[in-house]
């Protein structure tokens, strides 16, 4: 899979929590900035465990910053 | 000693910037105004401490990365006496609050209450924590909204945050506004508080003994 299609995955994923446009996200961007709150982040944290069809562990979950990190972890998990 | 401040949401934001290495520009409105509101209320936090205290205090906050931000005094209280310090801020939709307290690890959040999914809830509860639900809906949403709190202040308070699951953290119903809670097995020691704030937040407090 092509790491535009895996910007594009992430983008939605990230749309479908937090309402905002792939077009306004940039792979810098901090999910704390993107989630409106901390239920946003946990949600997001679901989706992303149900998108990748595995459980994130406390190591996983500390590496995950920005945007650009949850694109590295789709790469790793597929 | 304990401080709890509660400030409102920081309309007028433009007036003032900060600017922390680029820190705050990089933020969304929303979070600017989160920001501004979290710091004006932990600065008015310390103010009231040192007011009772009747000490001048010189602190920088100290944030190093995945790691709970903290205090350190600076200048010439730099080896104050005062005691250890520990601090937590939370906001919610521009609005937040900071909890200080002396000698215990602090914990703090503000979550606006709202209607969960049932993917959410289970989650983020266990079967146990779910029967102690009221099923009355209006009651409903305070109640999961407080449990959200009471795990997210517990797990802001040992400075892990949502990188553990809260699922992994028990809530225990003493009685109305009692919680005990439970830590894998172990039942942690706290002085846990909670309110209802402008109507439309949940807060609460956890000072860990």
């Amino acid at each position: 899979m092509e790491s535009d299609q895996f910007e594009k995955m992430a983008k939605d994923l990230i749309f479908r929590i937090t309402k905002i446009v792939p077009e306004k996200i940039s792979l810098d961007d901090k999910i704390e900035d993107l989630c409106l709150d901390s239920i946003q982040i946990f949600e997001l944290i679901m989706e992303f465990e149900k998108h990748i069809e595995k459980k994130l562990k406390y190591e996983d979950i500390c590496t995950i910053e920005t945007v650009g990190d949850i694109i590295n972890k789709m790469k790793e998990e597929k | 000693m304990n401080i709890l401040i509660f400030q409102k949401r920081f309309k007028n934001y433009h007036a003032v910037q900060k600017n922390e290495d680029g820190f705050f520009e990089k933020k969304s409105a929303e979070r600017k105004e989160d920001f501004i509101s979290g710091r004006i209320a932990l600065d008015r936090c310390l103010k009231k401490y040192a007011k009772e205290r009747l000490i001048r205090m010189e602190v920088d906050i100290l944030c190093k990365q995945r790691e709970k931000p903290r205090l350190v005094f600076s200048g010439k209280t730099k080896n104050s006496q005062h005691g250890k310090i520990d601090f937590n801020i939370s906001h919610s939709h521009g609005n937040s609050i900071c909890f200080l307290c002396e000698k215990r690890m602090a914990g703090a959040d503000l979550e606006k209450i709202r209607f969960f999914n049932n993917n959410l809830i289970n989650g983020f509860l266990n079967e146990r924590e779910k029967k102690l639900v009221n099923r009355k809906k209006r009651i409903r949403k305070k109640q999961i909204t407080i449990f959200w709190s009471l795990k997210e202040a517990y797990l802001k308070a040992i400075g892990v945050g949502l990188k553990r699951n809260p699922r992994e953290i028990g809530i225990y119903k003493l009685y109305s506004k009692k919680y005990l809670i439970k830590d894998g097995t172990v039942f942690v020691k706290s002085r846990i508080e909670s309110g209802i704030f402008l109507k439309k937040f949940v807060w609460v407090t956890i000072k860990i003994q």
